[in-house]
Parts: C-alpha cells; sequence; structure tokens
C-alpha cells in the first residue's frame, strides 16, 4: 500500500522535467533516460490497476476514491489532496502509455533542444496526471492552466509551419475558456460557503452538496461547459486545433490528440455530470446537439481536407463528438461507452498521427494528391495503417467499436430527453461518412501506382514499429476482450446512476 | 455428439488462429514452404466440415430443439452484451455449406494462386473469412451477428483490394465497403431501435441479449410497444443490411465491381457465401419481418426488381466474371422474392442450391480465365470445349442447373414459382417467369461464347491442372443431384410453420419449357454452328434499351454524382466555411485584445505581457460581477 501512492504516481514526471536539464547531459543519454522513467511510469501505474482490483475477478473495482491527502492552504479550504477511481484510472494509465510511446516516437523528429523538450514532455505528463488525479477544485484549476505552459512550448520551438500563430492560438483559446471555469469554481465555492459555513474545495463534498440555487447551478454549468468544450473540442469552439496539429511535431500531436482532449471530457463527467446531473438533464437536448453537429460537421470538412494530418485531426474532432452521444444518454451504459471512447480515441488518433508522422517523414509531403502507391514500398506499414483507418471508422473487433457501441445503444435505451432516439439515429450516420474519408485516404496513399520519386524510399525503422505495434496490439486486445477495459470503470459509473 | 456440439465454437476460432499463424509467419518459417500455408488452411476448414457433419446430423434429429451456449463479452449498465452459438436447422445447413464450398475452393486455389508472390497473405485472408463466415453463421444473437457481418464486409475489402497495384482493384474495394456500410448503418440502428422497442422485455424475461431463440416473443413486445409505422421503420432498416450484403437493388452496385478479386474468391465470398448471408439473416430475422406486412411486400418487390434487373444487365456482359455476378445478383433476387411471398423453405433451399452452382461456375470460369492468361473478354473465347472438356462439361451441368433444366435448379426453382403462386400474386409471378427465361439466355449466353464455336483469341491455351479439375467434378455432383434428392424432404427441414403445398400441375412443364425456348434463342444468337441472327442487328432497332443495360440502368452514374459531386462539394464549401467564417471570426475576436493590449502597450512592451494584462483585467471584472450576482441570489 505504502508502495503505491498517488503522490508518487504525480511526481515522478515532475522530477524527470527537472533533472533531466539539470544534470543529464548528451542527447542519447536524455532520450535513455526519458525512455526509463516514463517505461517505469507506466508499469506503476499499471500497479495501480492491480491493485484496484485486488481480488481475482479483474472486474471489480474499489468504488470509494482513495484518499492520500495533505492541508495545503488551510485557511481557504484548498489541500493538496489526489484521488482515484475507475474513470481517473484509465486516464492515468492512458496518460502514461501515450507519453511513453510519444517519447519513443521523438527519436528522430526532434533534432535540438533534448533537454528542454523532454523536461517539457514531463512536465505536460506531470500536469495532465494533475488533472485527473486532483481532488481538489482549485488544484484541478491549477493543474488546468499549468498544462498550458509545456504544450506552448513544445508546438512553438520545434512545430513547423506557424507554430507561434497555432500555439498561441491554443493557449488563447484554452485560457478563454478557464476564465469560465474559474468563475464557475468561485461561484460553487462561494455559494457552499455561504449555505454552509465551511470552505472548501474538496471536489467530494461540493459534489455531494446539493444546496447550490438553481440559478447559481445553471450559469457554472455552462461555465464549466465552456471550459471543456474548448478542450474538447465541441464545434464551433475546435478551430484551434487543426492548427495546433498541422504544426505540432508527431509526438506532440500524438500528446494533444491522445490525452489533451481528454481532459475536457474527463472535465465533462467529473464536474458537468457529477456536480450537476439535473441540470445536465436539462441540457442534454442541446449537448446532443452539439455532438450531432461535431459529429457530421468535421466528418464532412475531413472529407474534403488534402493535407493528411489536418484529416486525421477533423476525424478526431468527429470522433470526440461521439463521446457527447455516450453522455447524453445520462445511464450506466452510455457514459461507460463515453469513457470507452475516450479510450479508443486515445489508442486510435495517436496511431493515425503516428502513422502520418512515418508517412511524412519519409516523402516529405503530407499532400493526399501527391502520395500513391505507398502500399509497395511498405506492406507491412500498408496492413497496419488498415488497422488504424477501420478501427477509427469503428470496425468490430477494434476498440472503436466498443465505445461507439456503448455510446450508441446506451442512447437508444436512454430516456434523457424524448427525442433521444431519432438523434441517435441521424448520429450514427458517422458509421458512413467515417468509412468515406478513411477509406478515401487508404485508397489514395496506399494503393494505385507508386510515384517514382518513391521508389527509395527507407523502409518503416524498429522503433517506429514498436510505437504501432504497441498501439495496434492495444486496439484489438480491447476489440476483442472489452469486458477488460470495460469492467475498470463501469462499477463506479453504475453506482453514479444508481444512487 | 454433446462433446463436439459444445466445442463447435473451434471450428469458428481455429481459422482465426491460422490466419494469426500465417501473418506471424509469413515471413520466417512459413515462407520457406508455400504449402504450409494451404495445408494448414485447408485441414482446419477440413476439421470443420466434419464438425458440420454432426451439428447437421444432430439438426436432424433435434428438430425445433436447437442447442445453444453463451459466454458473456461484455456488459454494461442493464445491456449484457452475449457470444455464443446456436444449432439448429438453419445455421447447420449453412454452416455445412459453407464449410464444404470453402474446402473445396481453398484446393482450387492452391493451383490458382501458384504463381502469385502473395500466396501466403491470400490463404491468411481466406482463413480470416473463415472465422467471420463461421462466426456469422453459429451466431446466438443479433449483437454477435452484427460484428461478424462487419467482419465477413472486411475479409470481403481486404480480398477484392487484393492486388492493391491495380487501381481498379482498390477503387472496387472502397466501394463494396461503402455500399456495406450503407447496410451495415441500417442493421445496426434497426438493432437498436428493435432493442429500444422491446427492452423490457430482454431486460426482465430474456437470459440472451436479443438472443435468436427469443426473438418471437420479443417482437410480440415490440408490436405492442409502438404503431406498426414505427414497427415497419425498425424492421425496415434491419432490411437494408440485407439488402447491401447480398447486393440487392438498389444497393447491387458494388458486386460486379467486386470482381476484381482473384476468381477464387469471387466463387467463395461474391457467389456462394457471403453474398448469401444477406438471405440468411433475412430468414433469421424471419419472426420480425413476417409481423410487418407491407416490409414482406417490399422484400418480395425488392427481390423481384433485383432478379429482372440484373439478369437485364447479364444480357449484355462480355466479362464473364460479371455476366456471373449480374447473374448472382439476380439469382438472390429470387431468394428475397420467396422470402418476401413467405416461401421461406424454397426461398433457403435456393440458397443452398445456387450456392453449389454458381460456386461452380465461378470455379469454372476462373479455369478458363487462368488458362488464357487473364483474359476475361467472352469476345476472345471460343471453342474451349476442345481443349478442356472437364470444365466444359461441368459448366454445362452448372448451366443446365442455374436455367431450371431438369438438375437441382430446377426443384428449387420449381418451388419459389409455385410458392409466388400460391402468395396470389400474378404480377409477382411474371416476374419471376420472364426472369427465369432471361437468366436461361444468358447462361447460356456464355456457354456459347467461351466453349462452343472457333476459338478467337490470341494467348496460349494452357491446360488444367488437376487440382483445379478436382473441385469442379466435385461441386458438379451437388449442382447436378441435390435438388432432386432433397426436394421430398428439405421442405420439413428448413421451415417456419407452415408449408407451401400449392401445386399447379403445369408449372414444372411451363417452367421448362420457358427454359429450353430460352437456350434455343441463346444458341440462334450466339452458337456459331446454329448462328440464324445477328447480334448487331437486334441491337440497332432496340438501341435505347440497349444502352440502358450496358449503362447498368444509370444507377452508378447517380451514385458516383452524389458522392464525387453534391458531397464533395458540400465538403468543400463546408471546410471553406470552417476556414473563412468560424475560424476568421474567432481570429478576429482574439484580435480584439491585441489591439487594447497595443493601447496598453504603453506601460508594457511584450505583447505576452499585454495578453497577460487585458485578462488579468476581464478576469477581476468578471468575478466581481458574478460574486455581486451571487449575493443578490443568496
Amino acid at each position: 500500500m505504502n508502495l503505491l501512492s498517488l503522490m508518487t504516481l504525480l511526481l515522478i514526471p515532475l522530477v524527470a522535467a527537472i533533472v533531466i536539464p539539470l544534470f543529464i547531459e548528451g542527447e542519447v543519454a536524455i532520450r535513455r533516460l526519458s525512455k526509463i522513467v516514463a517505461g517505469f511510469h507506466l508499469i506503476y501505474a499499471l500497479f495501480f490497476v492491480l491493485y484496484l482490483n485486488p481480488s481475482d475477478g479483474a472486474y471489480q473495482v474499489v468504488q470509494e476514491m482513495l484518499n492520500d491527502g495533505q492541508v495545503w492552504i488551510n485557511s481557504l479550504g484548498i489541500s493538496f489532496s489526489l484521488a482515484i477511481d475507475g474513470v481517473s484510472l484509465v486516464m492515468v494509465v492512458l496518460t502514461s502509455l501515450i507519453t511513453f510511446l510519444a517519447i519513443i516516437a521523438s527519436k528522430e523528429c526532434i533534432k535540438d533542444k533534448h533537454k528542454f523538450y523532454y523536461s517539457m514532455i514531463f512536465l505536460l505528463q506531470f500536469a495532465v496526471l494533475g488533472v485527473f488525479l486532483a481532488r481538489d477544485l482549485f488544484l484541478f484549476f491549477l493543474f488546468w492552466e499549468l498544462e498550458l505552459i509545456p504544450m506552448y512550448f513544445l508546438i512553438s520551438i520545434w512545430g513547423s509551419g506557424r507554430p507561434k500563430y497555432s500555439a498561441m492560438k491554443f493557449v488563447l483559446y484554452t485560457f478563454f475558456g478557464s476564465l469560465f471555469m474559474l468563475a464557475s469554481i468561485l461561484a460553487i465555492y462561494y455559494c457552499h460557503f455561504m449555505k454552509t459555513g465551511s470552505l472548501t474545495m474538496d471536489m467530494a463534498s461540493l459534489g455531494m452538496y446539493n444546496g447550490y440555487p438553481a440559478l447559481v447551478q445553471f450559469f457554472a454549468f455552462i461555465g464549466f461547459f465552456i471550459a471543456f468544450a474548448v478542450k474538447f473540442p465541441i464545434v464551433p469552439l475546435h478551430s484551434w486545433l487543426p492548427d495546433a496539429h498541422v504544426d505540432a511535431p508527431t509526438p506532440v500531436s500524438m500528446l494533444l490528440a491522445g490525452i489533451l482532449l481528454k481532459m475536457g471530457a474527463y472535465g465533462l463527467i467529473r464536474i458537468n455530470l457529477y456536480f450537476f446531473p439535473s441540470i445536465f438533464n436539462f441540457f442534454a437536448p442541446i449537448i446532443f446537439i452539439f455532438g450531432l453537429v461535431s459529429i457530421i460537421y468535421a466528418a464532412m470538412i475531413a472529407f474534403a481536407q488534402t493535407d493528411l494530418k489536418k484529416l486525421v485531426a477533423y476525424s478526431s474532432i468527429s470522433h470526440m463528438g461521439i463521446v457527447l452521444v455516450g453522455l447524453c444518454a445520462m445511464n450506466a451504459i452510455g457514459v461507460s461507452g463515453a469513457v470507452a471512447q475516450m479510450v479508443a480515441h486515445g489508442l486510435i488518433s495517436a496511431g493515425l498521427f503516428m502513422m502520418v508522422g512515418i508517412i511524412y517523414s519519409r516523402t516529405k509531403t503530407r499532400d493526399i494528391e501527391k502520395l500513391g502507391g505507398l502500399a509497395q514500398k511498405l506492406p507491412v506499414f500498408y496492413y497496419l495503417s488498415i488497422i488504424l483507418c477501420l478501427a477509427s471508422v469503428g470496425l468490430p473487433g477494434l476498440v472503436g467499436f466498443v465505445g461507439e457501441a456503448l455510446c450508441f445503444f446506451g442512447a437508444a435505451v436512454s430516456d434523457a430527453f424524448l427525442t433521444i432516439q431519432l438523434f441517435t439515429g441521424i448520429a450514427f450516420i458517422v458509421a458512413i461518412l467515417g468509412a468515406v474519408y478513411m477509406t478515401s485516404v487508404l485508397k489514395r496513399v496506399f494503393c494505385g501506382v507508386m510515384l517514382d520519386d518513391y521508389n527509395e524510399i527507407e523502409p518503416v525503422k524498429p522503433y517506429e514499429f514498436f510505437v504501432l505495434l504497441s498501439l495496434i496490439f492495444l486496439i484489438i486486445f480491447f476489440g476483442f476482450f472489452p469486458h477488460y477495459l470495460v469492467g475498470i470503470f463501469s462499477v463506479p459509473i453504475e453506482s453514479f446512476f444508481s444512487v | 455428439m454433446e462433446l463436439i456440439l459444445q466445442n463447435i465454437w473451434v471450428v469458428a476460432i481455429l481459422p482465426l488462429f491460422s490466419f494469426l499463424f500465417i501473418i506471424i509467419g509469413q515471413k520466417g518459417f512459413v515462407h520457406l514452404e508455400k504449402k504450409i500455408s494451404m495445408y494448414l488452411t485447408v485441414g482446419v476448414t477440413f476439421l470443420g466440415w466434419i464438425f458440420s457433419v454432426f451439428a447437421l446430423i444432430y439438426a436432424i434429429q433435434n428438430q425445433g430443439n436447437p442447442f445453444q451456449e453463451n459466454f458473456v463479452w461484455m456488459y454494461s449498465g442493464s445491456l449484457t452484451f452475449s457470444m455464443g452459438y446456436l444449432i439448429d436447422e438453419l445455421s447447420s445447413v449453412m454452416l455445412f455449406m459453407v464449410t464444404s464450398i470453402s474446402l473445396l475452393i481453398q484446393i482450387y486455389s492452391h493451383s490458382y494462386m501458384k504463381e502469385d508472390p502473395s500466396y501466403h497473405r491470400f490463404f491468411a485472408y481466406l482463413s480470416f473469412f473463415n472465422f467471420a463466415m463461421i462466426g456469422l453463421v453459429l451466431s446466438s444473437n443479433l449483437f454477435q451477428t452484427y460484428i461478424f457481418w462487419e467482419l465477413v464486409g472486411l475479409a470481403s475489402y481486404l480480398l477484392i483490394g487484393f492486388w492493391y497495384k491495380k487501381n481498379s482493384a482498390s477503387k472496387a474495394a472502397q466501394k463494396a465497403f461503402l455500399v456495406n456500410r450503407i447496410g451495415d448503418f441500417g442493421l445496426l440502428l434497426g438493432i437498436m431501435g428493435f432493442l429500444f422497442l422491446s427492452y423490457n422485455f430482454w431486460f426482465y424475461e430474456a437470459d440472451v441479449l436479443l438472443g435468436f431463440s427469443s426473438l418471437k416473443q420479443a417482437t410480440e413486445v415490440a408490436l405492442v410497444s409502438t404503431s406498426s409505422k414505427g414497427f415497419f421503420v425498425v424492421a425496415f432498416l434491419m432490411f437494408l443490411g440485407p439488402v447491401a450484403k447480398s447486393a440487392q437493388f438498389p444497393l447491387h452496385v458494388w458486386l460486379p465491381d467486386a470482381m476484381e478479386a482473384p476468381t477464387p474468391v469471387s466463387a467463395l465470398i461474391h457467389a456462394a457465401t457471403m453474398v448469401a448471408a444477406g438471405v440468411f439473416l433475412t430468414a433469421r430475422l424471419y419472426p420480425i419481418f413476417i409481423l410487418s406486412p407491407v416490409l414482406m411486400q417490399l422484400i418480395a418487390y425488392v427481390g423481384a426488381i433485383t432478379a429482372l434487373l440484373a439478369a437485364c444487365m447479364a444480357l449484355v456482359q462480355y466479362d464473364i466474371k460479371k455476366a456471373l455476378a449480374y447473374s448472382t445478383c439476380s439469382q438472390l433476387g429470387y431468394m428475397f422474392l420467396a422470402l418476401g411471398v413467405g416461401a421461406y423453405s424454397a426461398g433457403m433451399f435456393h440458397l443452398l442450391i445456387h450456392a453449389y452452382v454458381k460456386a461452380l461456375l465461378f470455379l469454372c470460369a476462373g479455369a478458363v480465365i487462368h488458362s488464357l492468361s487473364s483474359q476475361q473478354d467472352m469476345r476472345y473465347m471460343g471453342g474451349l470445349r476442345k481443349q478442356m472438356p472437364v470444365v466444359a462439361y461441368t459448366y454445362l451441368i452448372g448451366c443446365l442447373s442455374l436455367s431450371g433444366i431438369f438438375l437441382s435448379g430446377f426443384s428449387s426453382k420449381e418451388q419459389i414459382l409455385s410458392g409466388i403462386l400460391a402468395s396470389g400474386n400474378m404480377f409477382l409471378f411474371y416476374i419471376a417467369l420472364f426472369t427465369a427465361g432471361l437468366s436461361a439466355f444468358y447462361i447460356f449466353r456464355t456457354y456459347f461464347m467461351v466453349f462452343e464455336g472457333k476459338y478467337k483469341g490470341e494467348s496460349q491455351v494452357e491446360p488444367v491442372s488437376k487440382v483445379m479439375s478436382v473441385p469442379l467434378i466435385v461441386l458438379a455432383v451437388p449442382s447436378a443431384v441435390l435438388g432432386v434428392l432433397l426436394s421430398w424432404c428439405f421442405d420439413d427441414f428448413v421451415s417456419f410453420g407452415f408449408h407451401t403445398e400449392n401445386h399447379f400441375v403445369f408449372l414444372p412443364l411451363i417452367s421448362i419449357v420457358i427454359a429450353l425456348f430460352s437456350v434455343w434463342l441463346a444458341s440462334i444468337f450466339y452458337w456459331d454452328k446454329k448462328k440464324l441472327i445477328d447480334t448487331e442487328l437486334v441491337k440497332l432497332p432496340l438501341k435505347s434499351l440497349h444502352r440502358l443495360f450496358v449503362e447498368k440502368f444509370f444507377i452508378d452514374w447517380f451514385y458516383d454524382k452524389i458522392l464525387n459531386k453534391i458531397y464533395a462539394k458540400a465538403a468543400y464549401v463546408l471546410s471553406k466555411f470552417d476556414r473563412f467564417v468560424v475560424d476568421a471570426s474567432i481570429d478576429i475576436t482574439f484580435q480584439s485584445p491585441v489591439a487594447a493590449g497595443k493601447l496598453l502597450n504603453i506601460v508594457q512592451h511584450k505583447k505576452i505581457g499585454a495578453y497577460i494584462l487585458v485578462s488579468v483585467f476581464l478576469l477581476v471584472l468578471l468575478c466581481g460581477f458574478i460574486m455581486s450576482i451571487l449575493n443578490l441570489i443568496v
């Protein structure tokens, strides 16, 4: 028990972020140490999966939160307390995994300022873990803001194209959302204090308390929603994402799509849904429509893109829309589906960005029109890409289907609002629209006649295969045995809805 | 017996293992010897065939008492999704058909694909297909069916695009995937709708979610909980799945293009097994469909229209595989027609017989194409009977059977026709009769063009290997006699509560006369020896009709326009909208603080500082505002 501490889990990346620039010299040594730390962190995080399922049945999860806290700023009721449950656990493991793989993928795309780069990656991991682990609302907000700093540098220093513009856009967007979040946090903090007389930022007590005036709940909900919608991203607050992705280097894109977007979805569940279920229910039709628009709008735009990376970025928006469908179902099936879809999207979009990165590093172009016939030179890579693209389409047997099916089935049997079945039917058109652009990618990039320029391209290197294969292994494994994934978080979600 | 039935999932799982084995070992141990892949795949399928015989025996002995077992796959909230297997009359017949045809085609493929560099990959895909198809056949519930339904689609997608260097192949693969996606979309949506309507039943009474064995009770619950229109919509959406998978009008467009796949694949997937899965699923969902009379009418008409249109298009094809593909469409339409008018067992009987016949015809065509070094155009064939008598005579058996002249096809076609007659819809009956005539015409057209007359091609005709001939001979046996053997008992075995007893005495006579007349007609057009009329002469007065057939009734053209013109244009406009309206407006919004920041430049010279300052200023304002509002409320 003492060996597995949430504080250690959180602080390992921070220590690495400090140690690397101060004490380590040489590119190889830095990279090696980073891999070791990230790998160790992943294994350490996996132990929590085992710890939370003590008896043999992998389907049992400890329902009360672990508390590992210390009082921090006593007079304001702010404590440095961390907690973990099924939902945050999968997010933590996903974060560790994607960070580990992103560090491996950085081998060749990062050519200078290694110290700073790996330090920033670990700082980012620290901030994201903080968001997923925080039990204190103030801490949550702090980590939420902290994440901006490493991300700004990662895009603006190692990016291409217009990195400064994109990084600034990303920061401003998030900052804009954060303002609303801060206002909402203060509002409920203040109300809670006025009503009960105790100053606390503890998420459990703020969340359990249900004496907020309706109007406060209403506006606090909207405030949180805007903050999370920006990160999510929900159309029309999405336009930072394609720019950020296009200009970021491959590993940063993997992190961005794999874990940063999950912060928004996590916040929607942890705060909007858990704090204000009745308001969520009230807003469900509107949120559903946002999800519907995100799904269809982004899928159509993805089809019109000629830049491969932009296409994947838009497909990412489209697939995050499905998370909203699951959440609006307002039942255990839909919300489990939403979490499953978050994990699925994390694995798949990280894989897709890796795929684009591999193509770009060899052909020096991301323009679909200029690519073609790559399958002849890179057959194995072609098969792996088929798996990734079809996983994104939601093919059964791959993890994308698990998330999609649970979200849509949850919505189909939901009674959140009257016309949800009809909306679900419309939203499900993503199954067709997604297939249209993904099969087009496969056809136009890999099939057909190969251009002569690509006769000499390098084969895929072992470290690239390692990244792709690890992701694909998980995509297939969870696709065939979804209960190893869903079982981690379905019990806490069910217990929330059965109360 | 019990032991075999309990372990029948092995039949589905083993092909998956052989797929993984070949894929992983492709570069290493398997690579050394081609036969490893072949023996592994064939061995596993042979085992499956033995199991299927036992399953069939069980089903015959225990009619109306299916064997099933289920495992929990995933549960969440109130839904528990299971995986399982169900052995009843329907699935045991399908299992036998799939494994036996699969086995023969795999043996045939060894010779057909011998020179191909991707030999191992081909066998790996075939194994994967077997896994998906057998999983689909044995499936115990609708959700599992959907999963395997998509996986067979994936196998089909991979095999159509097998030669990915060819542009046309990857295009056809994409087309197949997308058209099937439309069907899958409808199917899953229908399943969700059905689950919604009968949710209480599954939640409180049934043990397997969406299980086939309790579909009947669930349908009754669903029917009570909604209007007949709502029920029709759900059933219609489900029916979209079979329409796409079995290439029925208007989603038939992918099947002819799918002929880009290697010929053994066309025989196995796109003629005998996968495309028949649509008919199989319709039979499985019969308890749902039959309670919506409008939908039953629709099924019958969709079948009839497909049968007629596809037969018309088959008339003008010069590519032998495409002619056969349209014939497949048309025959599948026949089966849907039968199911739609209530002739359940006749439809399934035709499925069984057609599978053997069409597999035979395709394999013969493959043998011809193989020995003419990939020539598929029938105008460059002819007179091949002398060079390859085995192929020619087995093909002739297939043709006779398909036209319904005495052999197997006769009994199933006759059952369908009498079923339609019993339903009393004379319009459909005449269409079916007319289509029967057309079928005999187009299939003998191919026979005369390929095997009779003089050889018109240029390439050397290579002899057909023994490994390829044996499956042809074996397949010719069921094509010839299966119908006669089973015609008296199939009706009792696979049935849906009622029989079509109404026999019109002259019906067999009429259908044979029509078929023979059509064969004679085909001979005067296409048999060089008896040629009376030049085809060009007929084309002239029927010019517009001919154009309509050649242009495939402009259906492909229509879809192409929708996707490449309307949808692509809309997507393009939307992407511009996103760039110049959504993005730009946000940019402008963020420019305004920058402008404000410029004013503040007196204090701070760096822009970042200005941002922060403005933000903090706004934040304080906002907080103060909210605090004051809160004070009013609390």
